[in-house]
C-alpha cells in the first residue's frame, strides 16, 4: 500500500510548528539550536517526500546538501554556545543583545 | 653630415636624460660641466654641418632628412625629418652657440644654488627644443618644438619658485605662449585639410594654387601663424609676458628672452614668408605691429629702474624692428637683425649679470653707479653691447630702413619713419642705463654691498662675455651695407629674399639713423649729469612718464577684461558647486542617514524577535503566493 504525499507533508508540518514554537517559546540556546534542527529535518521530510512523488533524485541531493549545512551549523552554533557559556554564567537568548545597532 | 646634424639636434637631449638619471649621483660641479660640454658639443656638430654645407654650391644647400614616419594616417603623414638649409642652420649656429656660451656663463651665477643639477638640465631641455623648431622640416614639429621651447621657457622663469612672483611670471608666460601655440595650430589644420601635408616645401610650392593671394584663407592661415609668432615673440597685443619673465636667473633671461626664443616668430615669418605674401593685408600688419611694438617698448624702457627690465623692454623693441624687417619684405636683413642682436643683447644680459652678481643680486639702476672703476672689462663688453643695440655697428637696424625706404609703400614708409622715432628712444635708454650704472657718483649701496675681492666675476662668466663682444663686433663684418658686398644677404638668399637698396639710400638712411642714435645717447650723457634737469624733464612730461611707468595699461586690460571676469566666474561656479551641488549632496546624505539611525532601531540584538520577524515575512509571503496560486 503506497502512504500518500499528503501524510508525509502533514508529519513535516507538524515537525516544523514544534521547532517554531521550541525557537518562541524556549530561551535556552543549546534548546534554540535542536529546535532549529528539527525545523530543518521537518524540511529535508517534505523534500524527500515530494522527490518521491514525482520521481526525481534532485530532492533527495538537496536534503543531503541541507543535511551539511545543519551539520556545520551546529558546530558553530555549539561553538558559540560553549564559548558564551565560558564567559558568563547565564545562557539566556534574550540577555544576549550585545550585538544590538 | 646627415649624422652630424641629428647628433647636433639630439646631443642636448641625450645630456637632459643622462643628468636627469644621474641625479644627485654627481657633483653640481659636474652636472654643470657635463651640461656645458654637451652644449658645446652640439654647436661643433652644427660648426660641421656648416662647413659640409660651405663647400655645396648655394643652389644645393637644402636637405631633408628623414628618421622616420612619426604620425601616419589616411589623410595626413607626418614624417620626424628635419631640415637644413641656410636659414635653419644660421639658427642652428645661434642656438648651439650663443646656448653653449650662456650654460658655460651659468656655472659660474648659479654656483652655490643648491638645485643647480635641474637648472642646468633644463638649460639643455630648452636647447634640444629650440633646435627642434628651427629643424624642422614641417609644421607638425615646428610646432612641437614651439610647445617645447615655451615649456623650458616656463620651468625656467619659475626656477626660484620658493618666492611667489617667478610662478606668476611662469603662469603668464605659459598661458600667453599657448595662444600663440593654438594659432600655429589652426594654421597646420588648414594645411592638413587643404593639403594633406604640412611639409613646408610642398606647402609653400602649393600655397598659391591653393589659396590664392589674399582670399580668406590666404588671409586666416597667415593670420594663425601671425598670433604665434606675436605670442612668442612679445609682440603688442601679446607681450606682457615678457617683462615678467625677468624674474627668471639672468642667464635664462639671456638665451631664451633675448638671443634665441623669443626671435623664433621672425624665424616663423622669414620661414612662411611664402604663406604671408599670399596675404598682402596680413603681412602689412606684421609691419605695423612691429612698429607699435619698438615704439612703446622703446618708452617704456626710458622709465624702468630694474637693470633687467629696462634690458628686457629694449629686447621687446629690437624685436619689434625684426618685425617690421620681415613685414616689409625685408628677410634677411630682419634675420641680420636677429643674429646680431643674439650676440649683443646676450652680452648686455650676461653684462648685466656680472653687474648683479657682484652687488648681492640688487637689480635697482638707481642703487648703482660709478661701478666702471671697479668693473673696467664689464664696462668695456658692455659698451660694445651698447654700441650694437644703438645701431653704429652692425649697422643692422639702419639697413632695415633703408630697405623699408627702397619698398617704398605706405606700410614701409610707416617703417621708416618709426624706426627712426625708436632709434631715437634707444639711443636715450641704451645711454642712460650705461650712465646710471657705471658712472657718476658711486652710490652708498655699492659702496656698501660692492665685492672687490676676486676681480669682476668668476672666469666662466667673463669668458663667455668676452666671446660675445668679439662676436658682436665680427658679426657685423657678414652685412655692412653702403652697397659693399653682404655675405650674409647672398648666404640666404634662397631662404630668405633680401631688399637691396641703392647704395645712395642706404648711405643717407645710415647717416640719419646714427645722428638720431648718437645724438640722443650723447644729449642724455649730458643730460644724467645734472639730475635736477632730469627731475625737470619729468615734471615736464608727467602724463606720457606716468603712462609709460604703467606699462601702456596693458597689464590692467588684461587684468580687467580678462582675469576679473574669469576670477568672477569662478568664483560663481565655486559658490555654485558649494552650495547648490554640495548642498544637494548634503541634503540626500543627511536624509539617509536619519533614516539609518531610524531603521537601526529594528537592531533589538534579541534573536527571538528576529525570529518572529522572519516568521512573520514567511508567512506573508507564503499566503501571498498561496493566494495568487488559487485565484
Amino acid at each position: 500500500m503506497q502512504v500518500g504525499v499528503e501524510y508525509f507533508v502533514g508529519v513535516s508540518a507538524v515537525l516544523f510548528g514544534i521547532g517554531l514554537f521550541g525557537v518562541f517559546e524556549r530561551r535556552s540556546p543549546l534548546i534554540l539550536l535542536l529546535s532549529v534542527e528539527l525545523m530543518l529535518n521537518s524540511s529535508n521530510l517534505a523534500l524527500i517526500a515530494f522527490a518521491r512523488q514525482l520521481g526525481n533524485g534532485s530532492g533527495q541531493v538537496f536534503a543531503l546538501i541541507v543535511m551539511g549545512v545543519a551539520a556545520s551549523e551546529v558546530v558553530i552554533g555549539l561553538g558559540l554556545v560553549v564559548a558564551i557559556a565560558r564567559r558568563k554564567a547565564e545562557l539566556d537568548v534574550d540577555t544576549l543583545t550585545s550585538l544590538k545597532h | 653630415m646627415e649624422t652630424l646634424a641629428w647628433l647636433c639636434l639630439f646631443i642636448p637631449l641625450l645630456s637632459v636624460a643622462l643628468l636627469t638619471l644621474a641625479g644627485s649621483r654627481i657633483s653640481r660641479e659636474a652636472a654643470a660641466w657635463f651640461g656645458t660640454v654637451m652644449a658645446i658639443a652640439s654647436f661643433l656638430c652644427a660648426l660641421g654641418v656648416f662647413s659640409g654645407m660651405l663647400g655645396e654650391g648655394s643652389s644645393a644647400r637644402s636637405h631633408t632628412y628623414t628618421l622616420y614616419t612619426w604620425a601616419a594616417s589616411p589623410t595626413l603623414k607626418v614624417p620626424f625629418s628635419i631640415l637644413v638649409d641656410q636659414l635653419s642652420m644660421t639658427e642652428m649656429l645661434i642656438v648651439s652657440g650663443v646656448g653653449a656660451l650662456i650654460v658655460m656663463y651659468s656655472i659660474g651665477y648659479m654656483r652655490g644654488d643648491v638645485k643647480e643639477r635641474r637648472f642646468f638640465i633644463y638649460l639643455d631641455l630648452f636647447v634640444f627644443s629650440m633646435l627642434l623648431l628651427v629643424m624642422a622640416s614641417n609644421f607638425v614639429l615646428l610646432l612641437a618644438g614651439w610647445g617645447m621651447v615655451g615649456l623650458s621657457s616656463y620651468l625656467l622663469i619659475g626656477y626660484w619658485h620658493e618666492r611667489p612672483e617667478p610662478v606668476q611670471a611662469a603662469k603668464k608666460a605659459f598661458i600667453m605662449n599657448a595662444i600663440g601655440d593654438v594659432g600655429i595650430a589652426i594654421a597646420v589644420f588648414f594645411m592638413a585639410r587643404d593639403l594633406g601635408t604640412t611639409d613646408f616645401h610642398t606647402v609653400f610650392s602649393q600655397a598659391g594654387a591653393t589659396w590664392g593671394v589674399g582670399t580668406t584663407t590666404s588671409n586666416l592661415i597667415a593670420l594663425a601663424l601671425l598670433v604665434g609668432a606675436v605670442a612668442k615673440s612679445a609682440q603688442i597685443p601679446l607681450h606682457t609676458w615678457l617683462p615678467d619673465a625677468m624674474e627668471g636667473p639672468t642667464p635664462v633671461s639671456a638665451l631664451i628672452h633675448a638671443a634665441t626664443m623669443v626671435t623664433a616668430g621672425v624665424y616663423l615669418v622669414a620661414r612662411a614668408h611664402v604663406l604671408f605674401q599670399n596675404a598682402p593685408d596680413v603681412h602689412a600688419l606684421v609691419a605695423l605691429i612691429g612698429v607699435a611694438t619698438l615704439l612703446m617698448a622703446g618708452v617704456i624702457a626710458l622709465v624702468q629702474t630694474d637693470i633687467k627690465k629696462i634690458i628686457a623692454y629694449s629686447t621687446m623693441s629690437q624685436i619689434g624692428y625684426m618685425f617690421a624687417a620681415v613685414g616689409v619684405s625685408a628677410y634677411s636683413e630682419g634675420m641680420f637683425h636677429l643674429l646680431a642682436h643674439a650676440f649683443f643683447k646676450a652680452l648686455l644680459f650676461l653684462g648685466a649679470g656680472i653687474v648683479i652678481h657682484a652687488l648681492s643680486d640688487e637689480q635697482d639702476v638707481r642703487k648703482m653707479g660709478g661701478l666702471a672703476s671697479a668693473m673696467p672689462w664689464t664696462t668695456r663688453m658692455m659698451w660694445v653691447g651698447t654700441i650694437a643695440l644703438i645701431g653704429i655697428w652692425p649697422v643692422s637696424k639702419d639697413e632695415i630702413l633703408a630697405a623699408a625706404i627702397h619698398n617704398g609703400d605706405t606700410t614701409a614708409l610707416i617703417v621708416y619713419v618709426g624706426g627712426l622715432i625708436g632709434a631715437f628712444f634707444t639711443g636715450i635708454y641704451a645711454v642712460r642705463l650705461m650712465k646710471l650704472v657705471f658712472y657718476g657718483e658711486r652710490s652708498e649701496f655699492a659702496k656698501e654691498h660692492l665685492h672687490t675681492g676676486h676681480g669682476e666675476g668668476p672666469w666662466e662668466m667673463m669668458f663667455p662675455v668676452a666671446v660675445l663682444a668679439i662676436g658682436t663686433l665680427v658679426v657685423g663684418f657678414l652685412s655692412i651695407g653702403f652697397g659693399l658686398k653682404d655675405i650674409f644677404g647672398d648666404w640666404l638668399a634662397s631662404t630668405a629674399p633680401t631688399i637691396l637698396p641703392t647704395t645712395g639710400q642706404d648711405v643717407l638712411t645710415t647717416a640719419i639713423a646714427w645722428t638720431v642714435g648718437i645724438g640722443a645717447g650723447v644729449w642724455t650723457w649730458r643730460l644724467y649729469d645734472r639730475p635736477e634737469r632730469v627731475a625737470a624733464i619729468r615734471r615736464r612730461f608727467e602724463v606720457p612718464a606716468i603712462i609709460a611707468e604703467r606699462k601702456f595699461g596693458w597689464d590692467d586690460l588684461y587684468y580687467n577684461i580678462g582675469y576679473r571676469p574669469a576670477a568672477w566666474l569662478a568664483t560663481f561656479l565655486g559658490s555654485f558647486d558649494r552650495w547648490v551641488i554640495g548642498g544637494s549632496a548634503w541634503v540626500v546624505a543627511r536624509t539617509v542617514r536619519l533614516l539609518g539611525f531610524e531603521t537601526a532601531e529594528a537592531q533589538t540584538g534579541i534573536v527571538r524577535q528576529y525570529a518572529a520577524v522572519l516568521t512573520l515575512g514567511a508567512a506573508v509571503t507564503a499566503v501571498y503566493f498561496l493566494g495568487k496560486a488559487t485565484l
